[in-house]
């Protein structure tokens, strides 16, 4: 009877042990995104195949990225959640339709500085290979060296001149963040990567340009923010993971903490 | 229940168990190793696999001497009841079985060291035609290609997210990371270094087969570690310069130095 209950617990604490493993190896093999879906705007537009206009789905969608998470929308929750000073996209889940073109406007509210990598000042994957930076610049600050000689000129609105480039590359020093994406082993292969240009900063560290007031505890962003379009075309179901590599965070090569955490400056896009 | 212990080794049955267990532990490794590993595109990956199955068949009647003693004990030894026998007399007392033991190990792992050194000194003597550099640069979470042979040919330089090399050239490997230290590998050309933030680390390998293999990260490096995956195409040298004239000219911007 001894040997028959000793066994019975052996084998009862060795199910226990695989169970509690596994279920910690399934919660890691699904880690989610931490905001809801978002699907933006789905409708229909034509492409051309083999010489042929066909039609096919579009999908529109409206991302940004700000210098924290207290935005309007507050996805993070109340006061900007748990971590109101990192910096974040506002959507991170984003759901497409398979074999769909993805058009995505981005409006970048933050400043920057120069890349670690010069990989990603090419636009890459996108449909005719360039992207639409829309920037805002200023007298006094030097795009090529991101060096604004004054300090903040937020009461004059009309002081920024806007320029609009269609380029393969960012040409500037000045980046704020990255769109990167890349397929899993779940996902037909695809990279898509563009670097989206800073916001300028003065010399005291300031949002140069006017700013507004779309959050609700009082912060500001840039009014004259930078706005990047691209599109690019997915095929079958599976999940890609995005993220920004421009490393503007802290800890592990700067990035770490909000760049290494979905919700925040990393997501992923899924194709069903 | 009768005392087995008074039933004699039988080494011709012993013998036989071993034997047996032998066979099918050298089979396993001839036959089971090139299924288990990635197919092999390099001379290196060669060497690897074929040392994998020298080891595992100079490891086979080892691991089959030691199974044939359990089920031979199993078999014949096993004791139910009361009146279990007290053990027979320890082997270190036996001067012949101790020195064989002794003797055959010393044997066998002075094989297997000199094969491993040989091999290792095969992988690092890499010598071939057209050698091209190839800088390899990691970052979380992705990898990047810069050709500087582009330089020299197109007079412009050209970077991919996918490493394309021609068949039998010597390509050298310049591997180095902009924040936490990855680790390179393209299991089928039996390669693997570590991507340190300021440093450097080579390799070089002559790829001698076609085809599409994987590039993976082995080293946790955040994340998305395990999405830091790409593809290498070995191709002809005319697909190679046919590729490298279809890129886009990179025009590096302004980079900083590695933030720490």
């Amino acid at each position: 009877m001894k040997y028959g209950r000793a066994l019975l617990t052996s084998l009862l604490a060795t199910i226990l042990g695989a169970v509690v493993i596994a279920g910690i190896a399934v919660a890691l093999a699904h880690l989610q995104p931490h905001q809801n879906p978002y699907s933006g705007v789905v409708g229909t537009t034509s492409e051309t195949v083999n010489g042929q206009q066909v039609s096919v789905k579009h999908v529109a969608l409206s991302l940004a990225t700000y210098p924290d998470s207290l935005f309007t929308g507050q996805p993070h929750g109340a006061n900007g959640g748990a971590h109101p000073d990192w910096v974040s996209y506002n959507h991170d889940n984003l759901v497409v339709p398979a074999n769909s073109i993805v058009t995505i406007t981005l409006d970048q509210y933050d400043s920057g500085g120069a890349l670690n990598n010069s990989f990603f000042g090419q636009v890459r994957g996108t449909l005719g290979g360039t992207a639409t930076f829309s920037t805002w610049g200023y007298a006094g600050c030097d795009p090529s060296t991101f060096v604004c000689t004054s300090t903040a000129k937020q009461s004059l609105a009309d002081n920024g001149v806007k320029s609009t480039l269609t380029s393969n590359q960012w040409p500037y020093y000045s980046v704020g963040h990255t769109f990167t994406l890349r397929s899993t082993g779940s996902a037909p292969a695809l990279l898509v990567s563009v670097p989206l240009p800073a916001v300028y900063g003065d010399k005291d560290g300031a949002f140069y340009g006017p700013q507004t007031t779309p959050n609700a505890i009082g912060g500001t962003y840039p009014i004259q923010h930078t706005t990047v379009t691209f599109s690019f075309k997915v095929k079958g179901p599976g999940v890609y993971q995005w993220n920004c590599e421009y490393p503007c965070g802290v800890k592990t090569g700067n990035f770490g903490e909000a760049m290494s955490t979905y919700g925040y400056m990393s997501g992923t896009l899924t194709v069903k | 229940m009768a005392n087995n212990n008074s039933q004699k080794f039988s080494l011709k049955s012993f013998l036989a168990i071993w034997a047996i267990l032998t066979a099918i532990g050298i089979w396993i490794s001839i036959k089971g190793t090139p299924w288990l590993m990635m197919k092999s595109a390099s001379h290196q990956m060669h060497t690897a696999i074929l040392t994998v199955i020298v080891f595992s068949v100079a490891a086979a009647p080892v691991a089959a001497g030691i199974y044939a003693v359990q089920i031979y004990a199993l078999a014949k030894w096993r004791y139910k009841g009361e009146g279990v026998p007290p053990d027979a007399e320890p082997l270190r007392n036996n001067v012949k079985a101790v020195s064989a033991w002794i003797g055959v190990s010393a044997l066998l792992t002075t094989f297997l060291l000199i094969w491993g050194l040989a091999a290792l000194a095969s992988d690092e003597n890499v010598s071939g035609p057209r050698p091209m550099t190839v800088n390899v640069t990691g970052q979380q979470w992705l990898w990047s290609f810069q050709y500087p042979i582009a330089q020299t040919l197109l007079h412009h330089n050209v970077e991919s997210n996918v490493l394309e090399i021609p068949l039998n050239n010597q390509a050298n490997f310049n591997i180095t990371s902009v924040d936490v230290t990855h680790g390179f590998w393209v299991p089928s050309l039996g390669v693997k270094v570590d991507a340190n933030p300021g440093a450097i680390t080579t390799l070089s390998v002559i790829p001698n087969k076609l085809g599409v293999y994987d590039i993976r990260c082995v080293e946790l490096c955040g994340l998305n570690h395990s999405a830091m995956i790409t593809k290498a195409y070995v191709v002809t040298e005319k697909q190679f310069l046919t590729w490298l004239k279809a890129q886009p000219a990179s025009q590096p911007v302004a980079t900083a130095t590695v933030k720490n």
